[in-house]
């Protein structure tokens, strides 16, 4: 066995199985054909009027049969077909340059995309609380150590004292600020419709995870652990959540809360 | 404590088998013996035992084929169509303590563990029994016996 001879110069990073050199016909060989290893030849299903393996034994007979060539090998199956191989001729340098802009492109859209993405507000909020809590915490043990110091330095005794209680006072102040930030930055990411735990999907075991996430933000935001029976009790509710109203997390979200302050 | 939890599991020999139903996701609920009435606040009535499969992934078969597994995706449709009967057989598999129940109708469910570690999301199924017990088999395989309120 040996590798894809195009190298990677014909990967295309929305389809990961491109990059794999040694899957035959991006590993797909129901509906594709690669007769020379430097063509795919798209013949949807056999029920499509797709022609047999052996019949495609050039460019035409592809597309004349009903089938299509994968765009970015068009030009390496022309070559082939002349005996020439691959060349690097300005046609080929140019689809090249313009297929990865192209990658690049959409790249940059799905970022840009997922940045206007709208974010579920009560896995925000948990995020951005659960960030401030634990800033406010750890803010206020270093402020009311540095403090002490402080005030030791001073007058020891009362100033110890004093100091602590101001610096603890006052880290955990700057210590929520930062952690607040810092809690809704990773909710901008943990948050995100569609690629997060608020995603409306809950077949399969992405599912499994949104009710998990789910019973973790509602006891994080009623400062309650659900029992083994609280549980037992989500999981019945969870039948009953409406996969075609609004967002499926936050109704999980609710009914866990709903649950926990009972 | 696997010892235990065999043992005590084996009170559901023989018992019937009725509410089984997908909750979420993969999540398989199963009532087994008579159904206990519950108040309000506790939910809908169970049956004396109760089996909740969590994060583990399982399989439904009969002697011939696997009739369900936990990652098809019409599962809402299709764990209704089956029928389990009694209870005749059940074990925990070792070191995993993967559970397997054998129903006198032919079909049998199985589990899989799918986690090495014990973590928030590692747990693999909860078995609510009678005396407010509620046995635990988490990442690892490791088996835990608590009370229900806690």
């Amino acid at each position: 066995m040996s590798p894809d001879p195009s190298g990677l110069d014909y990967a295309d990073f929305s389809n990961p199985q491109t990059l794999n050199l040694y899957a035959y016909a991006v590993n797909n060989p129901l509906r594709y054909i690669d007769p020379t290893g430097l063509v795919l030849c798209d013949y949807g299903s056999s029920d499509q009027g797709g022609e047999d393996y052996e019949d495609a034994d050039d460019n035409n007979e592809c597309t004349s049969n009903g089938g299509s060539v994968v765009t970015v090998q068009q030009n390496i199956t022309v070559n082939a077909n002349n005996g020439s191989g691959a060349d690097t001729s300005s046609s080929d340098v140019s689809s090249l340059i313009s297929n990865v802009a192209n990658t690049g492109s959409n790249f940059a859209n799905q970022t840009l995309n997922w940045l206007a993405a709208p974010r579920d507000p009560g896995c925000m909020a948990g995020y951005a609380a659960g960030g401030a809590a634990a800033g406010a915490v750890g803010g206020g043990i270093a402020g009311g150590i540095v403090g002490g110091a402080g005030g030791t330095l001073v007058a020891p005794g009362v100033g110890t004292v004093g100091g602590g209680i101001v610096g603890a006072g006052e880290g955990a102040t700057v210590g929520a600020q930062a952690g607040f930030a810092t809690g809704t930055a990773v909710g901008f990411i943990a948050c995100s419709k569609g690629s997060g735990p608020s995603s409306g999907s809950t077949k399969g075991r992405r599912g499994n995870k949104q009710a998990d996430a789910a019973k973790a933000v509602a006891e994080r935001e009623t400062g309650k652990q659900m029992t083994y029976d609280q549980e037992e009790i989500f999981h019945e509710e969870t039948k009953h959540v409406d996969y075609s109203e609004g967002d499926v997390f936050e109704q999980l979200v609710q009914i866990a809360i709903g649950i926990l302050q009972r | 404590m696997t010892n235990e939890a065999t043992s005590a599991m084996h009170g559901l020999i023989q018992q019937p088998v009725w509410g089984v139903e997908i909750t979420i996701g993969t999540r398989l609920s199963m009532e087994f013996g008579d159904e206990m009435p519950r108040e309000p606040k506790h939910g809908q009535p169970h049956g004396r035992w109760h089996l909740l499969l969590l994060n583990c992934h399982w399989r439904i078969e009969d002697s011939k084929s696997v009739l369900v597994g936990s990652d098809d995706d019409d599962l809402m449709e299709r764990i209704p169509r089956l029928h389990f009967g009694k209870v005749s057989k059940i074990q925990l598999s070792q070191p995993t303590n993967d559970l397997e129940i054998v129903f006198d109708e032919g079909l049998r469910l199985v589990t899989f563990l799918t986690y090495s570690l014990i973590s928030s999301e590692s747990r693999q199924w909860y078995l609510f029994c009678p005396d407010d017990v509620v046995w635990i088999v988490e990442g690892g395989g490791s088996v835990i016996c608590k009370n229900r309120y806690e």
